[in-house]
């Protein structure tokens, strides 16, 4: 007699761990970064980095880019592993697995500056918890509002003669860079309005 | 030693709500300024200005003749610093946050560090928080010299330190200003700590600069002088510090920051007799300066 294991996983399954763990992880290492300042401001060290010879732009942006590098480590294996798995499933899933790797890494550019910048400017880890809240919570805006039938309506009616036309452009590889464009562009603008912010402090302490 | 100073700050302000900080003075080249002052007189905030890690509202401040503003960076790879509770990476190895400072300093000296780091036992794989207080303070004070620097900022080094690790700091110092001559501003509140180091002392109380005097300066002219007259004498207030009579057995106790021989004449012409002169230790010096105006 002999046992057979016939173990099927559907396509969703590494398409979701993947986009749950990527997006998990892009935003868990900024907050992790920003739990650090605030720990290092609370016990004196973030003076003693204030007063070695580097400036405080090279000091703000290499913070910055430690968020972005952390978040990356972070997710990066468990992407690799969502991607090979999904590729004996269906080649066509692959394009979707990029996307969401794609739209994680840019989501992780977006909260590390964001969040980052914040960490850096505030000292009251109290001030940092809310605004951190409000940040992550103001992408759920949208969805709220589709929970009045009338809007849902009318943006029913408004995108459907164009939701094949928008899935296509965002499964594309044209829409991939236009998304991630305007991710990068709004971390962008969120550094240097955070850039700005930090250099022209008149406290480091 | 070169002609330019060390660190210039003219007219700098820093405002904290109703405290004022005004400072003016400067630090020559290889020369020892103690700042001395009472807890809450604004030394820390002068070495967190230096350090631009607070911006003064008004003043200049130059190092080595460069504007601070402008120069920052290339300023502080020449200063070495230890700021107050000398906050180190607590989480870090006592060697890597000796091979992270070196990062930022063109001239640190790893033969120098390696020979303190052997002569103090401190143990590089341990992390920060592992040490004691002691090892921290050495720790703190070998990345302060370790790149040696022109200028040392050291804002209370010795505090909460027992006697033989003060007496270390100091052995320290003098080592250093005898191997490189850095210029150093020294921050205090125990008027023994600067004692041994300062060329010149400068009395800090509620932000203002009282008294900026070479220390043989101050021995020179501060004075304690006792005699005995039968009623209080009409002195001049400009020349005496202190002026205390015990009507009851007619002694009369003085203290001068411009002692000269002729102050003794115009002692004898009051109807002072019997007169002693003594020599004022700083210490004695800081507490009569330090006097909140009567």
């Amino acid at each position: 007699m002999t046992l057979t294991f016939t173990y099927e996983l559907p396509l969703w399954y590494p398409l979701l761990s993947s986009a749950v763990a990527s997006l998990g992880a892009g935003f868990i290492a900024p907050v992790a970064m920003a739990v650090v300042i605030q720990r290092e401001k609370a016990e004196g060290s973030f003076q003693l980095l204030c007063a070695l010879p580097i400036s405080k732009e090279r000091l703000f942006f290499g913070t910055v880019l430690a968020a972005v590098v952390g978040s990356l480590v972070l997710w990066l294996p468990g992407y690799a592993v969502a991607v090979l798995a999904s590729i004996p499933k269906a080649l066509g899933g692959i394009p979707l697995v990029i996307t969401l790797g794609v739209i994680a890494l840019s989501l992780s550019c977006v909260s590390a500056s964001f969040v980052v910048t914040i960490a850096l400017n505030t000292s009251s880890p109290t001030a940092l918890a809310y605004v951190i809240a409000l940040f992550f919570a103001l992408p759920q805006l949208p969805a709220m509002l589709l929970l009045s039938e009338r809007i849902e309506e009318k943006l029913h009616a408004l995108l459907e003669p164009h939701l094949w036309t928008i899935m296509n452009l965002v499964l594309s590889i044209r829409g991939q860079l236009l998304v991630a464009g305007g991710l990068l562009l709004f971390s962008l603008l969120i550094l240097f309005a955070g850039v700005q912010l930090f250099s022209s402090k008149r406290s480091y302490v | 030693m070169s002609e330019t100073p060390a660190l210039e700050i003219e007219q700098m302000e820093k405002r904290y709500g109703e405290f004022s900080l005004r400072v003016n003075v400067t630090v020559r080249s290889g020369e020892v300024l103690g700042v001395v002052g009472p807890n809450g007189s604004g030394k820390t905030t002068l070495i967190r200005c230096l350090l631009g890690l607070v911006k003064p509202e008004r003043g200049r401040i130059r190092f080595f003749g460069l504007d601070l503003e402008r120069h920052e960076v290339a300023i502080k790879r020449r200063v070495g610093f230890i700021l107050e509770g000398a906050p180190l990476f607590r989480r870090v190895r006592a060697g890597d946050v000796l091979r992270f400072c070196a990062g930022f300093y063109p001239h640190w000296d790893w033969d120098m560090v390696r020979s303190w780091m052997h002569q103090f036992q401190l143990d590089g794989s341990k992390e920060v928080a592992e040490l004691s207080k002691g090892m921290r303070a050495q720790l703190g004070l070998i990345v302060a010299f370790g790149s040696r620097p022109d200028l040392l900022l050291l804002d209370e080094p010795t505090a909460g330190l027992d006697p033989g690790t003060r007496r270390w700091f100091v052995e320290l110092a003098r080592g250093a200003l005898a191997d490189f001559g850095p210029a150093i501003l020294l921050t205090s509140h125990i008027m023994a700590d600067v004692e041994d180091l300062a060329d010149r002392i400068a009395f800090l109380r509620q932000g203002e600069l009282l008294l900026v005097e070479s220390k043989e300066r101050l021995c020179q002219n501060w004075r304690r002088i006792r005699g005995r007259c039968r009623a209080r004498p009409r002195l001049d207030s400009n020349e005496w510090v202190a002026i205390e009579y015990e009507a009851i057995c007619g002694e009369i106790h003085l203290v001068t920051s411009c002692w000269q021989e002729g102050l003794l004449d115009r002692l004898w012409e009051a109807g002072v007799t019997e007169v002693t002169v003594q020599r004022l230790s700083l210490e004695e010096i800081y507490s009569y300066v330090m006097r909140p105006p009567s």
